[in-house]
This record gives structure tokens, sequence and C-alpha cells, in this order.
């Protein structure tokens, strides 16, 4: 089959490589027919993620045709369209029992490695590093389903892969960034990053309930995709005018809730930020925080601070006593995605939410390295790029 | 004292296995909590050594042997075979084991593991302890199969194995899976 595979640091490539078959009998093996490239990913294109091997298949938002299943499975059967969630989960464990997925106990078969980095070991993923299992991922024509019964959503017939594809990742991460606000009636919700994610916690917050959503970002056109989602925008070009912009524009309370949907590589004009690319490019620190350092200083008292975003290593000079001084309460973790999709697709069903619209770029999976360079490289024209086998 | 008659979580807990006390002089001792499984059934599939393979990393398979003894064989993917001869050194049904392989063997191991119900009565905490000692020139390649870095790794590993084996059935893989480090001619794609 082809695949996009992982060769180094801004290096994709479409490589044939073997098929993958059955290796445990709760396997499904799945023919892919649209996957997507993830804001995510481009932390591993940029080399920020460790254990990343040469020749990795990439990707972790996936769809497609159930074509074998192993003697285990039980509820899904081949010709069944599913939409794969990122986060591998045994189904069995405590924390999937209590649909806590992202943290299953099972399904990373490297945990001793992330046990000895984090103290504990998260869920597998697919295509995203060694120190989360290792698992080929689904930017390729076929894709292997651990544990398939419990990493699998059914789809409807009739309904368009483009619709759905999201429930594999952004549109539960957007939810649950949103989900983990707390939202009140009432409620200003100001959102870090108008990326992908950003873009679905901006609709997911509106569901949930805020009166306002302000949204955060230095690209005009993700901006303008935002606005057309009902948020106020806002173009940081001075961290000082920032934060005094959202305090004026919130009454000097501060909004109630913040989301850094930027993680680890925001952008950033300030000393801070600039010491942050010079200790990272040397590996003196490996994030660079700035979005939640200003997420933690715009907060309300007593607000909360929800971090879908991902982070990975050491931060440096992350003001943790704003946080405590103002009790912010901290949401933050890798999103327990098989939790929301059955009530998401619901959503969709229904016509509540629409997740296609952050959609810019259409390809082919041979198309697949330039469109990692031009999402990495052109963020303002390219917000969502998907891949039809 | 007369508070534990009114307030049962004062109640003193049924004989407590002295998990801190056990295993001192080991080099690497870790604990793991396997849900949906009682002490004696953990003990019990643990004890029947010709499960052990299903998890022991690197362990091919275990035969039993006459008067309690075991033979263990361990094949590397280069062809490098070892075996050696264990036995049971202490044993409490549902509580703990301990094993060691006969004096004078080619790789020296010893192990146990004990078997304590979690507080809330719905699982199992076992407390596993395990090291080789691997003598000879080609054997550091053996070292490094059977326990990774260091018997730490060994033991976090082997622990992992068995919780993943005993709550799912089956234990993680990615062995087997494509990858772009064996690229094919196109038009050769068929399954490994």
């Amino acid at each position: 089959m082809k695949a996009l595979t992982w060769e180094g640091k801004h290096a994709v490539a479409v490589k044939h490589v073997h098929n993958p078959r059955i290796l445990n009998p709760s396997d499904a093996i799945v023919k892919v027919s649209t996957a997507a490239i993830c804001g995510s990913d481009l932390h591993l294109y940029d080399g920020y993620i460790p254990t990343m091997r040469k020749g990795d298949i990439l990707g972790h938002e996936t769809m497609g045709e159930v074509v074998e299943i192993g003697p285990k499975v039980k509820r899904l059967k081949a010709g069944d369209r599913i939409v794969i969630p990122f986060d591998i989960g045994c189904g069995h464990c405590h924390h999937c029992r209590v649909e806590e997925y992202a943290a299953c106990d099972n399904s990373n078969p490297n945990a001793v490695m992330a046990d000895k980095l984090n103290g504990h070991s998260g869920a597998g993923m697919f295509g995203y590093s060694h120190l989360y299992g290792g698992y080929a991922g689904g930017q390729a024509e076929f894709i292997r389903v651990p544990y398939a019964d419990t990493n699998s959503l059914v789809i409807p017939s009739g309904v368009d892969d483009e619709k759905v594809i999201f429930l594999s990742d952004i549109l539960p991460t957007g939810y649950m960034a949103a989900e983990n606000c707390r939202i009140k009636s009432g409620d200003t919700v100001a959102v870090w990053g108008c990326g992908p994610v950003g873009q679905m916690a901006i609709r997911s917050a509106f569901l949930l309930g805020a009166e306002r959503v302000i949204a955060i970002d230095h690209y005009e056109g993700r901006l303008r995709m935002a606005a057309e989602s009902g948020a106020e925008v806002l173009n940081y070009e001075d961290e000082e005018q920032l934060l005094e912009e959202l305090s004026f524009r919130t009454g000097g309370n501060g909004p109630d809730s913040c989301i850094d949907a930027v993680g680890l590589e925001a952008h950033g004009n300030t000393f801070p930020a600039g010491l942050d690319r010079v200790k990272a490019a040397l590996w003196l620190a490996t994030d660079r925080p700035n979005a939640l350092r200003q997420a933690l200083q715009a907060a309300r008292k007593c607000g909360t601070v929800s971090i879908p975003g991902v982070y990975g290593g050491m931060l440096d000079k992350v003001p943790f006593g704003a946080a405590f001084g103002k009790g912010l309460t901290l949401k933050m973790g890798q999103t327990h995605t098989q939790r929301y999709m059955p009530m998401l697709l619901e959503r969709i069903l229904n016509g509540e939410i629409d997740p296609s619209f952050v959609i810019t770029h259409r390809i082919n999976l041979d198309e697949g390295p330039d469109h990692y360079r031009k999402f990495n490289d052109d963020k303002d024209d390219c917000i969502k790029v998907v891949i039809r086998m | 004292m007369e508070n534990t008659q009114t307030h049962p979580r004062y109640r003193p807990r049924s004989p407590a296995v002295p998990i801190m006390q056990t295993h001192r002089d080991d080099k690497s001792r870790r604990a793991i909590t396997i849900e949906g499984r009682s002490p004696s059934e953990v003990f019990r599939f643990w004890r029947d050594f010709q499960n052990l393979p299903h998890f022991m990393k690197g362990v091919s398979s275990i035969d039993n042997l006459a008067a309690g003894q075991t033979h263990w064989l361990v094949e590397m993917p280069s062809g490098l075979r070892a075996t050696w001869n264990a036995e049971i050194t202490d044993e409490e049904p549902g509580v703990m084991l301990a094993w060691r392989s006969l004096p004078d063997s080619q790789v020296r191991t010893s192990g146990s593991a004990w078997f304590t119900a979690t507080p809330d009565g719905q699982g199992t905490i076992v407390t596993l302890s395990m090291d080789y000692e691997i003598m000879g020139g080609r054997m550091s390649e053996l070292a490094t199969f059977l326990m990774g870095e260091d018997p730490d790794t060994l033991v976090r590993t082997n622990l992992h194995r068995l919780k993943a084996y005993l709550e799912t059935g089956e234990i993680p893989t990615i062995e087997g899976q494509p990858s772009g480090r064996e690229e094919l001619k196109p038009g050769k794609e068929t399954q490994q």
C-alpha cells in the first residue's frame, strides 16, 4: 500500500509499504477512505516530539471501511464504515471503563518509556511517536485498529466522509476543551489559536451556552473563519495590548474561561517568547508556552484555563503565581475521544454542527508531502487538509 | 481503640500483606494493580508456570519437571538459546510465590511475586521482583533481550504485560506492522 511516512524534521515521504495485518485477536483492518492532517502532526513535522523513527507512518485522523476482523471482535463486521479515534483505548481497564480513554492503562506497548518520563503512561496513539506506542498511522491506504470494538464509531450510510471525519480528533478535542471550561450562560470564553481545534472549540463553546467568544490569532484567514462562527476576533500584534484589550472587552474582569488551543509551538513577539525559541533550539527547554502564559494572565479570578493544545515536556517561566493568586482551575490533557463520538455524531446528524467548514484543501495521498509543507508555512490560507484515498 | 466499633473505616484491615517489607534486598521491586481479578485468581494464574511466557518478556516456554522444578527456555531472534532449571523457594497459596534458578545454571535468575487485594476489593496488587544475572561474552545480547536497559525495566515491562494480558486477554504490540523502513517496489504491496 501507499503511506505517508515521517523521514525526519521537515521531511515527509510517500512510500510503498506492506499492507497491515491482524496482529492481535481484537484487531481490525480498515481500508481508509478519508484521512486528515492535524495541527499536532506539525509538531512531528517540526521535530518537537521525541521518539519518532524514520519511516513511521503518520496520521491519526482516519476513517474507512472495515475489511477484516480478528476473532475477538464482536461489534464490528466487514463492510462497516467507521471513524477511528486518534487515541487507543483497550476498553477493559479502569480508565476505559470510566470513559477516560486517553488514560488507558493497557494500549501502549512502550508504557515503561512513558512511565519513566511522565510518571505514568497515557494511551497509545496512532502515528504519534514511539513514546505513545509507535502505532502505524492512518495517512495510508489501510490501517490496523487495535481493540477495534472500542476504537470505532459506525457511521450510517449516506453521510459524507467530510461531515464525520473530524469525529476522529478535532471535533471531540474542541468540544472537550469547551466542556472543561464549565461554561455558564452569559459566560465569555477566550480562545487562543484559531487553527482547526480552536475553530471547533469556538463552535462548541457556543453550543454549550457561551454568550461571547473572543478568538485570538495573528493569521487573518483564520480570524475570518472564527468571525464566521460568531466569535469576536483579536489579532495580537503586541502582547501588552492583547491583555489590556481582553480586560477592557470584559469590563475589567477578564474572560470567564480561556482555551489554549495553540500548545507547545506558540509564536509571540515578547522577550520570553524570543527566549523560548532560543532555548528550544538549544534543547534547554522543550516547549514554547506563550499562549498559556497569556491565558493564565488574562483569565478571570476563579476562572478556568482549558488546554487542548499539546505540550510535551518542560515549560519555563509559566506564571504559576498568577494561576494560584487568582484561584484558577486548570483542565488539560489528550481527549477522551470515544466518550464524545456518539453524542457529536448525533449533533452532526441533527444539523447542529457541520465540522466540514474548516476544510480548505482536498488532496490525494501523493500530494501529502507538499501539503505538510503548505500547512506548516502558509497558515493564513491553509487551515485544514483532508486526504481522499 | 474504642472508636473501632462506631467508625467502620477505622477498623483494622484483614492482616495486611507487608508490601513495604518484602524484597528489601532486591534490586528492583515494583507494583501494579490488576482490575477485576482476585488475589487467589492471579496467584493461580502465576502458579501455573506455563502461563508465564504469555507475558514474561523474552521467555519462550516454561515446562514443569518433577519435584516442583521448572525448565525455562529463551530463544532470541538471532537464534541464540538459553535454558535453565528453576525451583520454587517459597510459596503461600493466594499470597506469594518465590523462585530461583538452580545453582550452576548458565543464567542465574530469581524472583518473587506477592498478591494483595486492592483497598476496594475489586482487584489485585501484584508486587514483583525479578533479576537475571548472565555470564559470558555473547550473553550480554541475551541480557539486553531479557531485561531491556536494566532489571527495573524488566520488572516494569513484565508487570505492564501481565496487567494487559489479564485485563484484555492480549498484549499490545506493533511487531509486524508496516513502516517505511521496509520500503517496497510499487506493485509489491501484498500483506507480509
